[in-house]
């Protein structure tokens, strides 16, 4: 009855226009479920079962992305509501804690997943290196690994200072400032910052797009890259000397 | 790379023609980014900012308190009396950038960001503050005292009225 159902469901030609493969029940259809699909081609076809231990990467880079997409789906819903401009941007941050249902529910969603997402990139990079798994042919890998460290830590930066309450203001002032201290360009990179001499209405807007658009889109980017050369590396580092059976 | 480009027989003349090509093609690219690059740099450089006018009025000469600074809080700036004269100092700390305050009680200024002290014309009393909170050109105009935010004068500079 299931059964049928089922053949009913995946025997038709809209079904089989999107998945062109049999049922993943042979090594070979197993693979062509990983090679034909999008997201998973990504990853390796073939995963060693001491891979996927959770000891080997406490799932660190995994929830690292995990975070990540909390944090696109939370933050795309509070841009419905989210004004980046001095007068209204404070007010809307109060309003989606007071007013918006579900608005501080949102809010508090991606404030905490942003600090776990900093955390947890940190401790994944502390794992790969006290695994060694920075080591050929991973060099690339670990520097692909610390642009998205930079990013993460950029999008945190940027996404600081749009609540524009004392905190952010004086944080973003501060920041701003360390930068000054980049010897011989440090004033204008301040200025190309801020677009002008003080936090203001310039900053607010160019910490917006930056954090919105061009930083996430850059993050994504770089993940792709850096997922496809574990796939392309192998998959996850195991010691030469372990051995593991290999399961499609 | 075309599939059939490696069945192609080429003469030398193609290929050089080829090489060519792509050389003009590789350059024309080079000069696209680099323009593009220096154009977005320019266009990211605003031209004309809303910002505070640097040159804000004080005070008249008369009017300014002894034995005490005057805090003008919107632009910044601390305005104080000296032997023979006037000075004003900006309140954005030396360290980080805060916005000082003057402690009357304790006749020193404080920064609430990290604990920088100052004395009341402006020299490092503590904290991590690297310089003294730099002295600000002051004039009178139609006899009110005007300080330039942006122009930084000697330590010891006393306006004389
Ligand atoms: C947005 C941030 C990041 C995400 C989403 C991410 C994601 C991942 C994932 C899912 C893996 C597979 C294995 C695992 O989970 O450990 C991985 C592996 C790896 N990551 Fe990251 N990563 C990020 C940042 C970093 C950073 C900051 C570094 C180091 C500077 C790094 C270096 C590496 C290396 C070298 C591997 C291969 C490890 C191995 O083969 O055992 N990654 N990453
Ligand atoms: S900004 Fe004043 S002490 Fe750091």
């Amino acid at each position: 009855m299931f059964g049928t159902l089922l053949n009913r469901l995946i025997e038709n030609r809209v079904f089989r226009s999107i998945v062109r493969h049999g049922f993943p029940d042979s090594n070979r259809n197993r693979s062509l479920a990983s090679f034909t699909n999008f997201f998973l081609h990504l990853q390796p076809v073939k995963v060693r079962l001491k891979a996927i231990e959770f000891t080997r990467t406490f799932y660190l880079g995994g929830l690292s992305l995990a975070c990540l997409l909390i944090l696109s789906i939370t933050g795309v819903l509070l841009m419905f509501y989210y004004h980046p401009s001095v007068p209204r941007a404070y007010d809307d941050m109060k309003d989606l804690e007071f007013v918006v249902s579900q608005g501080v529910f949102l809010r508090n969603m991606h404030r905490w997943a942003a600090h776990l997402m900093v955390l947890l990139v940190s401790l994944h990079m502390i794992r790969v290196f006290y695994a060694g798994a920075y080591r050929p042919p991973r060099e690339f890998n670990w520097v692909i690994g610390v642009v998205l460290l930079l990013f993460t830590v950029l999008l945190s930066y940027t996404g600081y200072l749009l609540p524009w309450d004392q905190l952010a203001y004086w944080a973003v002032t501060v920041g701003t400032n360390m930068a000054r201290a980049v010897p011989a360009i440090g004033e204008e990179m301040r200025f190309l910052m801020l677009g002008g001499h003080t936090v203001n209405e310039n900053a607010l807007i160019r910490f917006y797009v930056l954090h919105c658009v061009a930083l996430p889109a850059a993050l994504f980017l770089g993940i792709a890259i850096h997922l496809w050369r574990v796939r392309k590396d192998g998959g996850v580092y195991v010691e030469p000397g372990e051995g593991g059976e290999v399961r499609g | 790379m075309l599939v059939d480009d490696l069945r192609m027989e080429l003469t030398p003349e193609e290929l050089s023609r080829r090489k060519l090509l792509g050389l003009v093609g590789s350059g024309c690219l080079a000069v696209f980014l680099a323009g593009s690059g220096a154009a977005i740099g320019q266009f990211m450089w605003p031209n004309v900012l809303f910002e505070e006018p640097s040159k804000v009025p004080l005070l008249r000469p008369e009017d300014v308190a002894s034995g005490a600074l005057t805090t003008f809080a919107r632009h910044k700036v601390f305005l104080a009396r000296a032997p023979g004269g006037f000075f004003a100092f900006t309140s954005v700390c030396t360290h980080l950038g805060c916005v000082t305050n003057y402690d009357q009680a304790l006749g020193k200024i404080l920064c609430p960001c990290h604990g920088s002290q100052f004395d009341l014309s402006g020299r490092v009393l503590g904290g991590p503050a690297p310089r003294p909170l730099p002295r600000l050109e002051l004039t009178l105009e139609k006899g009110v005292l005007v300080a330039d935010t942006r122009k930084f004068v000697e330590p010891d500079w006393v306006f004389k009225v």
